[in-house]
């Protein structure tokens, strides 16, 4: 079943600075959506606000044309990948796996260096294999949508390729909205791109369009 | 079941100074007479939320964790005040039990 979420009539402002409004946009079930921007455009910001982490002056938030009021969310309709490390670093691997109901066997799959790392407390990891571990929950734990602030950050090359092929995986089953610097990877990942600039946002067909609209050096 | 579980593990993160306090004024109990208690209460509700703000400061980035779980803040903090309340009540009754 396709979900619809939407997010429209954003003003967030800090320091009586606008930092978002005027955005429009949409994620659903079988896409994939990128948002890239210069540093400090409200990006997170708008990821969190989205979860509900965030308040701001004015929001329209829905799924499936219902409206979110409060910043209650339901982990089975959205989750977020901060870009922080979330998980308490005195959990060990398998109550986490545990907390979000997904298989460690089917992350060994993709990770096989892993194994080792079952019992072992969060905080022994180093920054990398816990962003790995981050990442792979809120993609494959059951939810309609998942927001991925940074995804592609800390992870060496390889684990990054294993992390696009997760994400195209995941996104036969929900609606997938990322954004990170590595710009040619959320390019590469991505079947609509936008770009914030200006405190709103504007689709980008190519790279043409980022190097024009000043994101990246021609 | 697994909501408590939760819950119990965000304890961990306000357990240690609260315990500390809840213990330090079971021994002033132990060792005093009845007139300090209204003294006790009033300390353990003026350390509580300098504790809970600074508890609320440090590990604001593991609320992702259980908002992601679907734990609100609200749930994690009224759950933790009420079994650090119930603790401390406990230290002092013991306290009390065991006053020569």
């Amino acid at each position: 079943m396709k979900h619809l979420l939407e997010v429209d009539s954003i003003l967030y402002e800090v320091d009586k600075k606008v930092l978002l409004q005027d955005i429009y946009l949409q994620s659903e079930t079988g896409t994939i959506t990128g948002m890239l921007g210069l540093n400090g455009t409200g990006k997170s910001s708008l990821l969190k606000i989205i979860f509900g982490m965030l308040n701001c002056s004015n929001k329209s938030i829905r799924i499936d044309g219902k409206g979110l009021f409060n910043t209650s969310r339901n982990p089975e309709t959205m989750r977020y990948l901060p870009q922080v490390h979330f998980i308490p670093p005195f959990l060990t691997v398998k109550q986490v796996f545990n907390d979000f109901e997904c298989s460690f066997s089917a992350f060994i799959h993709h990770f096989p260096n892993f194994e080792q790392h079952y019992h072992q407390r969060f905080k022994s990891l180093s920054g990398g294999e816990k962003r790995i571990i981050e990442t792979y929950l809120i993609l494959t734990a059951k939810t309609r949508f998942c927001l991925l602030d940074e995804p592609f950050s800390q992870l060496m090359p390889i684990h990054v390729e294993t992390v696009k092929q997760i994400i195209h995986t995941e996104k036969t089953k929900k609606g997938i909205l990322l954004t990170d610097h590595s710009y040619e990877d959320v390019l590469d990942v991505s079947d609509h791109l936008y770009l914030l600039a200006n405190s709103s946002l504007t689709l980008v067909n190519s790279i043409e369009d980022l190097i024009a609209k000043g994101y990246i050096p021609s | 079941m697994k909501l408590i579980r939760l819950l119990l593990t965000f304890y961990r993160l306000y357990a240690a100074p609260g315990i500390s306090i809840s213990l330090a004024c079971g021994y002033i109990f132990f060792s005093n007479s009845f007139t300090v208690l209204p003294l006790l209460f009033w300390f353990k509700i003026l350390t509580t939320p300098i504790l809970a703000l600074y508890i609320n400061y440090r590990q604001k980035h593991f609320y992702y964790y259980y908002k992601n779980l679907g734990v609100s803040k609200h749930q994690l903090w009224i759950s933790t005040l009420s079994f650090d309340g119930f603790i401390f009540i406990v230290l002092l009754l013991i306290a009390y039990l065991l006053h020569p």
